[in-house]
């Protein structure tokens, strides 16, 4: 949870961001440093949208997402001494997040990645089912990246200051995991 | 351009790039490839799925947390003496040449990391 200076620098952050006011979280923050559960709570309202949006890139059934974000907001509680406020709280919480899906995707079985049932506003249902079927071979830390990559749409700079990763380590992982992609889209 | 050059930059630009895409319009396998691929992209931006939080999630996620550390410092006195025991014969184990792994990261950022990067798994690729 270090390094959360890098999360001055302007993210757009999509559709994750509509800040909400930073003071608010600032003194909020303050309080449940000092073991207001109440603050903690505050805390909690104001970005369970959030966490659940972004849980819910991940994964497919609601015990899923609302475990995830549990687990996002335990995390945050234990660890909340390690944020400094030199960036808002919704970032560092975001990463919180964000380690946490991973944690639970690497425990994730394969045949609980793919769908019951393609939804209708899919298109063609079987061409979207063979993409499901193909992204559920890929291998959880590649659909990841992927997903970060295509659909939150972050560069690997984007992607590197909300983990706390390196940009190389990003982009390594980005190249395996787009050359595993075509790897399966050949074979299809 | 071949189709390995264009498979790569299909595959980069998620079917976006120009030059790809006019091989692509020429050959039958990588516009199959294409389509694909576009769907798999249409399968990646749309989220898993649209859950919103429960009425009462705050309350819950409050009733879990974990005791702040004026308790767990109370806690960690009464429990002084195992506590001692524990760390002597974590302490001789360790004289003992055998390694004690600590398997809950500090950082989950680098536990995931190394998962990421295959410093400890390796995925064939
Ligand atoms: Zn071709």
């Amino acid at each position: 949870m270090e390094n959360e200076t890098v999360h001055a620098l302007t993210l757009p952050m999509t559709s994750l961001s509509r800040s909400l006011p930073v003071d608010d979280d600032a003194i909020l923050v303050a309080e449940a440093n000092d073991g207001d559960r109440e603050a903690f709570e505050r805390l909690v309202e104001r970005h369970q949208n959030r966490v659940f949006r972004l849980a819910g890139r991940f994964f497919r059934h609601r015990e899923d997402v609302e475990e995830a974000a549990q687990d996002t907001f335990l995390t945050a509680w234990t660890k909340l001494g390690t944020y400094k406020a030199k960036a808002p709280f919704e970032h560092w919480l975001t990463r919180v997040c964000l380690n946490t899906c991973y944690m639970r995707l690497r425990r994730e079985k394969p045949q609980e990645r793919l769908p019951a049932e393609i939804g209708s506003e899919a298109g063609d249902p079987n061409a979207r089912l063979d993409a499901e079927r193909l992204l559920a071979r890929l291998e959880p830390r590649d659909r990841f990246i992927l997903q970060l990559l295509h659909g939150e749409g972050w560069s690997t700079t984007e992607i590197a200051a909300q983990l706390g990763w390196t940009v190389s380590n990003v982009k390594v992982r980005a190249f395996r995991a787009r050359r595993r992609l075509r790897q399966l889209v050949e074979a299809g | 351009m071949n189709c390995r050059q264009a498979r790569k930059l299909l595959t980069h630009s998620m079917g976006a790039n120009a030059q790809a895409r006019r091989h692509a319009a020429s050959c039958g396998a990588c516009s199959r490839f294409a389509t694909r691929l576009k769907e798999i992209d249409r399968a990646l931006v749309a989220p898993r799925s649209e859950i919103s939080p429960p009425p009462g999630f705050a309350r819950r996620v409050r009733s879990r947390l974990a005791p702040t550390e004026d308790l767990i410092g109370w806690a960690a006195l009464r429990l002084l003496p195992a506590t001692l025991a524990v760390v002597l014969l974590l302490s001789w184990l360790n004289l003992r040449g055998e390694s004690v792994q600590n398997a809950a990261a500090e950082n989950p950022t680098d536990a995931v990391v190394s998962w990421m990067l295959d410093l400890n798994v390796g995925d064939g690729s």
